[in-house]
């Protein structure tokens, strides 16, 4: 399994009698490319950042490739995000002031594995098959377009050969055009790495690119009472 | 990497970054600038002179005394007798004394009325006995004997003649025109008062003060011939006395004793105690400026840290992708941490560079209108322990916005 939730319930410290998550079970098999879709403010971003351990949860446990994250501290949950857990957002996936090159590398530095260091050449090997010219990849991500951000955000998360890529509606900001560039290269990179993806998105017409679609509302029995 | 990402968020905000560094650099400048400024200064007057165990002079403050007699600040209130010169001159504990004669300058120089024994006894620093560039000692009424700074300045050599005028002032409008001095003698330079000073003789000091005409024999006759004409030259009276002893364990009974003197009242002082008395009325004006450049630094130093804690409230999207690619608290804490000490370390470079580029502008000015001969080589220790003081300060200060981005990384 990659991820397993078992009772899982967590709520935000100013409003601890709310919960906003309450997962009995749920789970997602290796390799396995899940697309998750909700209504916002459903608790989506919420279960992404329990899944990369960012947040702890109130109660119950998430195993994320066979290893428990409520019992690692801290410090190993960050390694453990940095090696096996990739992450690509709507917006804010670089560091603006940084280039295109600087942004992977420093996603990279985080992996204590040497086998998985990639030094300038190979990444900007790797940024023109996404099609980022040699001169784009100089210039600093905020002078680019959506487009080729979210692009170099699929190279900054998959860098360090994660074994999981949690996508949180990434696609959402870009024009139909972008969204295939970035729909075929994310999936290129996902099954050459063998990675599990766990996708969210509002835009039901890429769930067929999916093993599995689920509702959020089905699994998080806080909405199901809705 | 760490450097890199550092470097480059502060390049991002420049214009806050700027303002801060430009703060700090003031800051800096005002806090190193006091602080070389007082050593150099105290050194300063420290090494003006060695070996004088004894300043006598008509009586008087102590530290009146020794500020115009060694450091040419001020004016003497009253003179001293010839007489009772020669009487203490003469006793059997004075190794030496040289008697000097103030009151006349040359294009704001002031000019000293001595003896030959000032170029043979009077020392400065470490006992460093004064030297010639070029010729000699006056050895006749109109020679003039010049230092370094003063023939540098106005670009006298040996032969040149001058005239000397009466007072202190820049400006005079008593001229003694029908006697000019004539440069026998260059001295070389001693970063003391020397350097600003024009050396005559007693009787040349008197003369130009006589309205007789003085016989163009008697200008080359050498001063300390037995010619019976010179001996109207002799002065009546002179500023001060500086003596050395041939026992450090007479000093205080002489000074006893000149202190009694019955002829007329006079002061004797011992240097070294005057100066330290001089360093005590100056501590609470040096404990003032200290502590008003600590202050400037301070209120910098929390400007700093509130840029800080303002960019944490910007970058909150940053730190949170920064969290997500792996990066520990500690990470972050660090980052906060080195981006303040890099704003620090430009300040400290370039308040430094301002510090250097004023002290050589205005090197020559604190020369000749206050005779502080201030080094600009501000790269000494003592500065160098005030610039890692600065860093730790730094530290501390950006320690609040980055324990905020350090606790505020788990939450977003």
């Amino acid at each position: 399994m990659s991820v397993n939730l078992k009772n899982v319930t967590f709520s935000y410290p100013d409003m601890p009698d709310k919960p906003i998550i309450a997962i009995e079970t749920w789970s997602i098999s290796k390799k396995e490319k899940v697309f998750l879709h909700g209504p916002s403010g459903g608790g989506k971003s919420t279960l992404l950042n329990l899944l990369s351990g960012i947040l702890q949860p109130d109660t119950g446990e998430i195993l994320v490739l066979n290893k428990n994250l409520g019992q690692m501290n801290n410090a190993e949950r960050d390694k453990f995000r940095a090696n096996y857990v990739g992450y690509i957002f709507q917006q804010f996936n670089l560091i603006p002031y940084l280039n295109a090159v600087e942004n992977i590398q420093l996603a990279n530095q985080f992996t204590k594995d040497t086998s998985k260091s990639f030094g300038q050449k190979d990444i900007k090997e790797i940024l023109h098959t996404f099609r980022i010219s040699d001169a784009d990849s100089t210039a600093p991500t905020g002078k680019l377009s959506i487009g080729q951000q979210q692009r170099i955000a699929i190279i900054r998360a998959m860098i360090n050969q994660p074994e999981i890529l949690i996508a949180d509606e990434p696609t959402s900001s870009l024009d139909e055009m972008n969204k295939n560039v970035f729909m075929s290269g994310l999936l290129e990179m996902i099954s050459k790495q063998d990675t599990t993806l766990i996708f969210v998105s509002h835009d039901l017409s890429l769930a067929h690119n999916f093993d599995r679609i689920d509702a959020l509302e089905e699994i998080n029995s806080i909405r199901k009472c809705h | 990497m760490f450097f890199l990402l550092a470097s480059k968020s502060l390049l991002n905000r420049k214009g806050s970054v700027f303002l801060t560094i430009i703060a700090m650099s003031v800051s800096i400048f005002v806090l190193l600038g006091v602080e070389h400024i007082r050593n150099q200064t105290k050194k300063n007057f420290q090494s003006t002179v060695s070996g004088v165990d004894l300043i006598v002079g008509a009586r008087t403050g102590s530290l009146n005394l020794l500020l115009y007699s060694v450091f040419r600040i001020g004016a003497p209130t009253n003179n001293l007798g010839w007489d009772s010169y020669e009487s203490i001159a003469s006793d059997q504990a004075v190794k030496w004394s040289i008697p000097i004669s103030l009151g006349d300058s040359h294009k704001g120089y002031r000019v000293i009325g001595t003896t030959e024994d000032y170029f043979t006894h009077f020392s400065y620093g470490a006992q460093k006995r004064l030297q010639f560039t070029s010729g000699e000692p006056f050895s006749r009424i109109f020679d003039v004997v010049l230092g370094s700074a003063v023939a540098e300045k106005l670009q006298y050599s040996i032969g040149t003649n001058l005239v000397l005028a009466h007072g202190l002032g820049k400006t005079s409008f008593r001229l003694h025109e029908d006697k000019p001095f004539r440069v026998v003698g260059i001295l070389a330079p001693t970063g003391t008062p020397v350097d600003q000073s024009l050396q005559v003789s007693l009787q040349g000091m008197e003369a130009i003060h006589n309205n007789q005409r003085i016989a163009q024999t008697l200008q080359e006759t050498p001063i300390n011939s037995n010619q019976i004409e010179l001996k109207q030259f002799q002065p009546k009276t002179i500023t001060a006395v500086m003596l050395g002893l041939t026992s450090k364990i007479a000093t205080f009974k002489i000074q006893r004793k000149i202190n009694n003197f019955s002829t007329e009242p006079l002061t004797a002082i011992l240097p070294g105690v005057a100066l330290s008395e001089l360093w005590q009325m100056m501590k609470v004006i040096e404990n003032t400026l200290r502590l008003v450049s600590v202050l400037i630094l301070m209120s910098a130093l929390l400007g700093l840290s509130a840029m800080m804690l303002a960019s944490i409230r910007e970058r909150r999207h940053e730190i949170y992708l920064l969290r997500v690619i792996g990066a520990p608290p500690t990470f972050l804490f660090l980052l906060i941490e080195v981006e303040a000490s890099l704003i620090s370390a430009i300040s400290i470079g370039s308040g430094t560079l301002a510090l250097l580029a004023g002290l050589l502008i205005t090197s020559d000015l604190l020369t000749s209108n206050y005779g502080l001969n201030i080094n600009a080589n501000i790269f000494v220790q003592n500065n160098l322990i005030y610039a890692f003081l600065i860093i730790l300060a730094t530290l501390i200060a950006a320690a609040i916005p980055s324990f905020t981005a350090y606790k505020n990384a788990d939450i977003h």
